[in-house]
């Protein structure tokens, strides 16, 4: 099997999330948009564990991405351990074994070297929990809003719930049943996109919605 | 009522994410009218987060409004019991919330708000009522009528138990207007309905506020209630300011409801105040006793006849209200008993000692015997409706000689006074007299004492100038008989006879002129009236009236008929200069007390100061004498111009008299800023002169060797500030100017007004290179140097000033125009941007654009400059239009401005006073399409996130 050959027509919605995506995280971009070529296409087999790796990487890296044209973000773990690891000796080099044990009971290395091991381990320590990134991620989506509220602590709670649910799926598992799964997809997918879009699509094409939903409701 | 249906699971999910923004979420809750939304939303926790108090920086607290809560405050009369079980579960310190809580309290059934009283108390208590105080109080109100009294009590209770900081008197936490208005109609609708617990709770506050004051002895029960609350019903003398004396009017109307309701009876009353230590609830219960009377006639008569309160001012006024009221129950005997306390007359034990502790003298008879009958009269004045027979004669007498006693019934008593200006002669009376006969009168009136009320001397001076008003003309003809009468009158009298001649009344000036030089001889700190303690404004000496006569020598000459002089030069130019003469010489120190030692003088304008010093005074006096004269002889040349033939040489005296004024050691501030004000007169009347002294006369380059050599600047600056633009003066005084100019950079102008000189210098410049009378490059580019290293601020209102006078001017040739745009580029390749970063708010070229004078295209050029530093253009409403009206000629450069002008408005109101002209142009450039499109799609959907919800129409009309 592969791909559909039929070009998917996206919606206004996803138009504009593309649109903005390619703005303002271009290296997420395409990973959004084949998402959406995915979900439309329900032949092919294993779709949603692709969706899901795409929905999970888009919902952890968006802030660091958003973040990093203010400011420097993450802690970049592998290139601090690297550094560390350039001047790390074999244990046994660093201190003899006292009399009448096995191991010793302190040993000591270079300063610089200790520095550069608490510097990671205070970082890795202060790093923001998921929830603080996710609030971080909305502020970030709220940036150019011209009024200065904050987000609903149900919506962070939401989008949460909305990624675990992809992250569930990113890699086979026995516990999850796919065949359900491949159901919900579409709304799982939209709900995500219903939420980005919120916030960083055009006002209007969300109030066309909303309306929509108004005049149901009023009836 | 509308049928509405409940949201399907499938409708819920597709709503939820679209509302995830706050502008979504606040769009749809807005206009959701459906009641059967409530619980399904309630289950997605939609209700759940409400936002928090946030701090604002700078200090204080921002509430932010919350669509969910406003939507169930809106949908509380449909659901109430849905409504208030959500409520009832938020915790908030958010008092927009609780607003919305009120709201929604209000609009339910009495028996569900009562659910939320709990809550309101905790905000309350918690201190995030305070802007909703009223809506609470309405509440509490509507709880008592609506059958939830024990609900409506608890609310009251956390509402208006008082409480006080630690040492303060005012109340903590609570607006005292609202307290106040909320406790008042509390009172009325929960005496009735829950009498007994809040007429005790009532009493409880009221012993709480007692309490707070210093002046209470808690062990003796001493409150000085008669001074606080002087009486205790609605009285004038009663003041609603004293807390305490307020919550009495609540105690006692409590009272009142409630036993004239049936509530309690007047025991059950007496019983719950009795529980109270302090005088003013005895007062009450007094009040009470009179007020129910009919009810408890046995206590009332014990009362009225009680010796101890007849006897005791604490209850003087409860007690002269009972008798005055009640004496009739009394039995005849027991009244002869009241009678005969009276007519025994008051305890006289001190009252000698008294009169000899505070006055060191014996007592007289006659001092006792007025004593005993006034006290008398204020006793017999409370039972004057009952009195017959000798106490009758007697109070009506008494009355007829003392007029009302008011502190018959008082321990104290404020009324308004009088003071000052108060007339012992009315202007009828002096009217009926001859005028030698009026004057004698005035003159001979002496106050009887120093009193700080009372008629006195100003204010009968002020009726004689009244007086003489009535007839100026008459009187004018008897002014000799003024003569060595005291200034104040005489003063009164010339200030008349000025009013007079300046509307060209044909007063006597031979008999006025006696009479001011007579004046003018007298020793100018002559004293002509006693000296008094509380005299007011009455002479001190001669110098006001001399005053008065620099005013009327100034009115004759300005007086005109036909537009010519009014008074001939014959029989009137020399007696007239003879009164000049001698006040040109007058002390120059202004009656404005100001202290310039601090003060730069290149930046000041002395001609407030001028005009109210003796000598500036009597130097516009001169010159409106030098123009009077001028408009006299003036001739017209072959131009048409008007010329004054031989100019100072037709008015030697005045020429004489300015050459004083200007020498080095008779100079003033006030008299060089006076004929600085009056260049324009002296150029007409003699140019040469001018030119001869101008060098002298506008001095400027003294300070540099002197820093008290300022007088020029005092005439320059008078000069630019008052007299018009002209290049004729640009000419005489070009190397003033310049100097001028090279002074522009080095002074701070203390505030940036019109009628601040560097500013007018600016203007003055402006002037003659729009009319093309001085070019950027002329005398060695000054106005480009002038634009270069003036103050920022002074090239601002320079700039500005162009821009507003442009816009003002129905017809502006195009070579002006070209001018200033030449000026613009220069200044804004210049010295502008910084000028604009200092100031963002500036009316710049805010006002150039505005005036729609320019190119439209050069002037788009230059707004889109101008934006680029400062977002926030200034006059906006103004710019805007006229973008409406040209922003088709490059709709791409006036989109990109209206866009920048939109996204920098931080506070999302600049654009309510614009819409139209943004809504206009936002319209244009979507059929423009293309890029101006793609700006104008996104700055709607950002104006649709702001708030501006009918902007989305055009996107609609453009599909």
């Amino acid at each position: 099997m592969s791909l559909s050959e039929e070009p998917v027509k996206l919606t206004r919605k996803q138009v504009e999330l593309l649109n903005w995506f390619r703005s303002e995280a271009p290296s997420l971009a395409d990973a959004y948009e084949g998402a959406v070529r995915l979900v439309a296409d329900d032949k092919l087999p294993g779709r949603i564990h692709f969706v899901a790796h795409v929905v999970r990487d888009i919902s952890d890296r968006l802030v660091d991405i958003l973040n990093s044209q203010v400011s420097g973000a993450r802690v970049q773990y592998s290139n601090e351990l690297n550094l560390i690891a350039k001047e790390w000796p074999k244990i046994e080099k660093i201190g003899e074994p006292d009399e009448g044990s096995l191991s010793p009971a302190t040993i000591s290395i270079d300063y610089g070297l200790a520095a550069r091991i608490d510097s990671l381990v205070s970082a890795h320590r202060n790093r923001p929990t998921r929830q603080e990134r996710n609030h971080s991620l909305f502020r970030c989506l709220m940036r150019s809003h011209p009024t200065q509220g904050d987000v609903n602590r149900r919506i962070i709670d939401e989008f949460a719930k909305t990624r675990n649910w992809f992250s569930d799926r990113a890699h086979l598992r026995n516990r999850i049943t796919l065949s359900l799964d491949e159901h919900e997809l579409p709304a799982r997918f939209a709900k995500f996109e219903g939420i980005l879009h919120s916030f960083v699509g055009d006002f209007f094409t969300g109030t066309e919605e909303i309306d929509a939903i108004l005049h149901q409701a009023n009836k | 009522m509308q049928s509405f249906t409940k949201p399907t699971n499938k409708e819920l999910n597709a709503a939820l994410p679209l509302l995830s923004s706050p502008e979504h979420e606040a769009y749809f809750f807005s206009r959701l009218k459906n009641p059967l939304w409530i619980t399904p939303l309630n289950e997605c926790d939609i209700f759940k987060y409400p936002p928090t108090a946030e701090p604002v920086k700078g200090g204080g607290i921002r509430y932010p409004s919350w669509p969910p809560t406003k939507y169930l405050a809106r949908m509380a009369g449909l659901a109430p019991c849905e409504v208030a079980s959500i409520l009832s579960g938020i915790e908030t310190d958010n008092a927009s919330i609780v607003g919305d809580l009120l709201d929604a309290a209000m609009a339910m059934p009495e028996d569900v708000a009562a659910s939320l009283v709990p809550m309101v108390s905790n905000a309350a208590n918690e201190g995030t009522l305070y802007i909703h105080f009223k809506d609470a109080s309405d509440l509490c109100v509507r709880l008592a009528e609506g059958g939830q009294a024990d609900s409506a009590l608890q609310l009251a209770c956390t509402l208006f138990s008082p409480t006080f900081d630690e040492g303060k008197k005012e109340l903590h936490g609570r607006d005292l207007y609202w307290y106040k208005d909320g406790l008042a109609r509390v009172v009325s609708v929960l005496a009735t309905r829950k009498s007994n617990e809040f007429l005790k709770q009532l009493c409880d506050w009221l012993r709480t506020i007692v309490e707070a004051k210093n002046s209470v002895g808690r062990e003796t029960s001493f409150d000085l209630s008669y001074i606080w609350r002087p009486a205790i019903e609605e009285h004038e003398q009663n003041h609603d300011h004293d807390l305490a004396g307020v919550m009495v009017g609540y105690v006692r109307q409590g009272f009142e409801l409630a036993i004239h309701g049936g509530q309690i009876n007047f025991e059950h009353a007496k019983s719950i105040l009795d529980a109270y230590p302090y005088l003013v609830f005895k007062r009450i219960r007094l009040h009470l006793i009179n007020e129910f009377a009919e009810q408890v006639p046995a206590l009332a008569r014990e009362h009225m006849l009680d010796r101890r309160l007849f006897d005791n001012d604490e209850y003087k006024h409860e007690y002269a209200m009972l008798v005055g009221k009640r004496l009739s129950m009394l039995e005849a005997e027991q009244r002869e008993v009241w009678y005969g306390w009276v007519d025994t007359g008051p305890d006289m034990t001190n009252y000698d000692d008294m009169i000899r502790r505070n006055y060191d003298r014996e007592a007289t008879d006659s001092e006792r015997e007025g004593r005993k009958n006034r006290w008398k009269y204020e006793k017999l004045h409370c039972v004057r409706s009952h009195l017959d027979g000798d106490r009758l004669k007697f109070y009506q007498q008494m009355l007829a000689d003392h007029g009302e006693p008011e502190l018959a019934d008082l321990n104290v008593y404020c009324g308004s006074i009088r003071r000052g200006n108060e007339s012992p002669i009315e202007v009828k009376t002096l009217a009926a007299m001859t005028f030698e006969q009026a004057v004698a009168r005035v003159t001979s009136w002496q106050p009887d004492e120093s009193q700080p009320i009372g008629p006195d001397i100003e204010g009968l001076a002020s009726t004689f100038g009244q007086y003489i008003a009535t007839n100026p003309i008459l009187y004018s003809k008897s002014a000799r008989a003024l003569i060595e009468k005291p200034a104040i009158y005489i003063r009164h009298f010339v200030r008349q006879m000025a009013v007079s001649a300046k509307v060209g009344g044909a007063i006597d000036l031979s008999s006025v002129f006696a009479l001011c030089q007579w004046v003018l001889t007298r020793p100018l700190n002559e004293r002509t009236t006693p000296e008094q303690k509380h005299e007011g404004l009455v002479d001190k000496d001669w110098q006001w009236t001399r005053d008065e006569v620099s005013t009327f020598v100034e009115s004759i000459c300005k007086a005109k008929q036909d537009d010519k002089p009014y008074y001939p030069l014959e029989g009137v130019r020399v007696p007239l200069w003879g009164l000049v003469e001698q006040l040109c010489r007058d002390r120059s120190r202004s009656n404005i007390v100001r202290d310039l030692s601090k003060e730069d003088p290149r930046v000041l304008d002395y001609l407030d100061l001028a005009i109210n010093s003796p000598r500036g005074k009597a130097l516009e006096a001169g010159l409106e004498y030098a123009r009077w004269v001028a408009n006299h002889i003036k001739q017209v040349d072959q131009a048409s111009h008007e010329i004054v033939p031989n100019g100072f040489d037709a008015m030697p005296e005045v020429r004489e008299m300015l050459e004083w004024q200007i020498a080095v050691g008779n100079r003033s501030f006030e008299a060089m800023a006076i004929i600085g004000s009056r260049i324009w007169l002296l150029n007409w009347i003699d140019q040469a002169w001018l030119h001869k002294n101008s060098e002298f006369l506008f001095r400027l380059h003294g300070i540099e060797k002197d820093p008290q050599e300022v007088h020029g600047w005092a005439a320059w600056n008078a000069f630019l500030v008052w007299v018009s633009p002209h290049i004729e003066f640009y000419r005489i005084f070009r190397s003033q100017f310049a100097y001028a100019c090279e002074q522009a950079g080095k002074t701070t102008p203390g505030r940036d007004s019109d009628r601040q000189p560097m500013n007018r210098l600016g203007e003055h410049l402006m002037i003659l290179y729009g009319r093309g009378q001085l070019s950027l490059d002329d005398d060695n580019g000054l106005i480009r140097r002038f634009i270069n290293t003036a103050n920022s601020s002074v090239r601002r209102h320079t700039i500005g000033f162009v821009g507003q006078s442009i816009k003002g001017d129905d017809k502006v040739p195009e070579e002006v125009t070209e001018r200033f745009q030449d000026l613009w580029e220069l200044y804004w390749n210049g010295p502008g941007k910084e000028d604009l970063q200092e100031k963002p708010g500036a009316w710049l070229y805010g006002t150039w654009f505005s005036s729609g004078k320019f190119p439209d295209q050069w002037a788009l050029d230059k707004l889109y400059d101008y934006v680029e530093v400062t977002p926030t253009p200034e006059p906006d409403h103004s710019i805007a239009e006229r973008l409406a009206e040209i922003g088709h000629v490059d709709i791409l450069k006036a989109i990109k401005i209206v866009d920048r002008m939109i996204r920098s408005d931080s506070e999302g109101w600049r654009i309510h006073g614009w819409n139209d002209h943004a809504r206009l142009l936002l319209g244009q450039a979507m059929d423009a399409g293309g890029e101006a499109r793609s700006i104008a799609k996104a700055l709607i959907n950002y104006l649709g996130r702001y708030g501006y919800h009918e902007f989305g129409r055009l996107l609609k009309a453009n599909h």
